[in-house]
């Protein structure tokens, strides 16, 4: 069964200022008339959402630049379970620019 | 510049690198993500722990009256007050579920083993009343230690023998709070690592196919849980014959000197110091420096609030001045670096389109103490003309934080635990009262100033650089108008 949304995951520290960036995103995504399911967690959940069966499991895997020193146990974590991951831009994250950081997880649910 | 870029050069392949390596260890790992598991019962406990204070002497004395101060009691006492039974189960949990199994049987066998190797009993009330003297509700001493003796003494050898030997078959409730703090994170962190080990090496029972799931999967951790009990049970035994026990010896020779550490002037201008650090190399420093100091600090805290439960909040008796609180709601006020000089300079004074698109995008984040857009917007990372104020912001602060607590202005935190996101000024007055409140808006005002210089420059050599390119493109646009 397909899913209807892809589910763009982001993850942070606490989850706390990404999920600004989610509603900048959601905004952005709205703008262009598209649909996805974003939510924003905390790097130590990451685990137990990419441990979901396939059908609510996220999609891609976007990390806040505050957590790059766990770039390389995230992509394991992600490899695992075979989900494209990336590094949110600094500068973009910043300015909570959403329609960026959308393009770049367009770009990213495009490599699947 | 390019000497700049030497130096960071230097940070970020020499010293970061160690750094980063030991904070994803799996152990620093587990600590850290099982140590927000205690959170939830740390901030219930602390409205319960307000509750059965209420800081209105005639509220407070109409609570105890009525016996609803008791009930409130209880509520706090079995979720703040045992927070090291939270911290080993979810550090042990945290643990094996990063290494692939199934974390709950291991979570459970570390805290059987926490309770294994403490000394389940307490001293008997008796005895401490021999020592201490009777006290009444209002903390008077009503008989001397010498006078209960004296009375004791008068009573026949083997009822005095009943009367004073240790109270058996309860769990000591002193030793599951910060106490055993430091036992529950080497217990958490020792059982989550030998319960892996088993696991990986294949030290399970292994039942037939046809054997339900859910019914083998009782079986899957019954190995390694017997061989961690068993060795902690001769550990037991082992400190039983010198009579004490693994938990206390942790107590004495770890948490007391760290907890010293951490609490003193040194250590607080270190801790502040840290956050910035990490930070301005672009990684999360709250996050990494309060996974370490934490461990440290959430004990003081609970101290602090054990004092204040007990009514006997001070310094003179033992009261912690650098607690987790001074940690979340003054070095990290409004974001790492106490960024909010920042955004009420963006308020009233920023001229650059940069400095007041962020302003207008940080200023509620910052009330609720979040600032990532700053710290990768303005850029604060890695940017040198911002580096003076963001390093010496946190130090200042800590250090005339810890400097009105000492001498006695502001009464010591209370030990109460607000959210990190809770508002400045709202959590000072929950963490230590309107006085609290007071000085944590001078310290948003010492932001200010110290921001205040540092910005307007910064934000001058934005403002020019955005004039000049508006310039260009105006006169970009006249010649292209021009040749048309």
């Amino acid at each position: 069964m397909a899913k209807d949304e892809k589910i763009i995951m982001l993850a942070c520290s606490a989850g706390m200022s990404t999920s600004m960036l989610v509603k900048k995103m959601q905004d952005a995504a709205e703008k262009d008339g598209v649909s996805y399911k974003i939510f924003a967690t905390s790097s130590a959940d990451v685990t137990n959402q990419l441990s979901k069966p396939e059908d609510d499991r996220p999609d891609i895997l976007m990390l806040g630049p505050q957590i790059a020193y766990m770039q390389n146990d995230m992509q394991k974590k992600a490899d695992k379970v075979g989900i494209p991951m990336a590094m949110i831009n600094m500068q973009d994250y910043g300015m909570m620019n959403g329609e960026k950081v959308l393009q770049a997880a367009e770009k990213l649910l495009g490599d699947k | 510049m390019q000497e700049q870029k030497g130096f960071s050069g230097f940070i970020n392949t020499k010293v970061m690198p160690p750094i980063m390596k030991f904070v994803n260890t799996k152990g620093v790992r587990a600590l850290q993500d099982g140590m927000v598991y205690t959170l939830p019962f740390i901030i219930i406990g602390s409205v319960f722990l307000i509750l059965s204070n209420i800081p209105i002497p005639s509220v407070a004395a109409a609570l105890t009256a009525s016996g609803w101060s008791a009930f409130f009691s209880q509520a706090y006492n079995v979720t703040f007050n045992i927070l090291s039974i939270w911290a080993v189960v979810g550090m042990a949990f945290v643990y094996v579920q990063n290494e692939g199994y199934e974390g709950l049987p291991a979570g459970l066998t570390a805290l059987a083993t926490f309770f294994l190797i403490q000394t389940l009993s307490i001293a008997n009330p008796v005895k401490t009343a021999m020592g201490s003297g009777v006290t009444n509700a209002a903390g008077k001493v009503v008989m001397t230690g010498k006078a209960v003796t004296a009375n004791i003494d008068k009573l026949p050898k083997a009822l005095q023998g009943v009367m004073t030997a240790p109270v058996t078959g309860v769990l000591n409730i002193t030793w599951l709070g910060g106490q055993g703090m430091i036992g529950a994170i080497v217990v958490g962190l020792v059982v989550g690592w030998a319960y892996s080990a088993m696991m990986k090496a294949g030290w399970k029972i292994t039942l037939p196919e046809q054997v339900p799931a859910s019914v083998a999967k009782q079986f899957t951790a019954m190995i390694p849980a017997g061989v961690i009990i068993t060795v902690a049970m001769f550990i037991y035994a082992g400190f039983s014959y010198l009579h004490t026990d693994l938990l206390q010896l942790l107590y004495q020779v770890l948490e007391l000197p760290l907890q010293g550490l951490s609490d003193s002037l040194g250590g607080a201008l270190v801790i502040a110091f840290a956050v910035p650090f990490f930070w301005f190399f672009g990684i999360h420093g709250g996050l990494i420096v309060g996974a370490v100091a934490g461990a440290f600090l959430i004990p003081n805290t609970a101290a602090n609030a054990t004092l204040y439960h007990a009514g006997k909040l001070s310094l003179a008796n033992g009261a912690h001045i650098v607690t987790n609180e001074f940690y979340n709601n003054f070095i990290n006020l409004t974001g790492s670096g106490i960024t909010i000089g920042l955004v009420i300079f963006t308020l009233f004074a920023a001229k650059s389109t940069q400095f007041k698109t962020l302003g207008k995008i940080e200023l509620v984040p910052a009330i609720f103490n979040i600032n990532e857009p700053f710290l990768f917007g303005i850029p604060i990372v890695m940017n040198p003309m911002l580096a003076v104020p963001f390093f010496l912001v946190p130090v200042v602060v800590a250090l005339s934080t810890y400097f009105v607590i000492r001498v006695g202005i502001v009464p010591p935190l209370n030990g109460v635990a607000a959210p990190w996101t809770t508002p400045a000024i709202i959590s000072g007055f929950l963490i230590g009262g309107w006085k609290m409140a007071i000085w944590q808006t001078c310290t948003l005002v010492i932001s200010t100033l110290i921001y205040w210089p540092f910005a307007k420059s910064y934000d001058n050599m934005l403002y020019k650089k955005e004039q000049a390119k508006l310039a260009e493109d105006e006169a970009a646009d006249k010649t292209a108008a021009d040749a048309q």
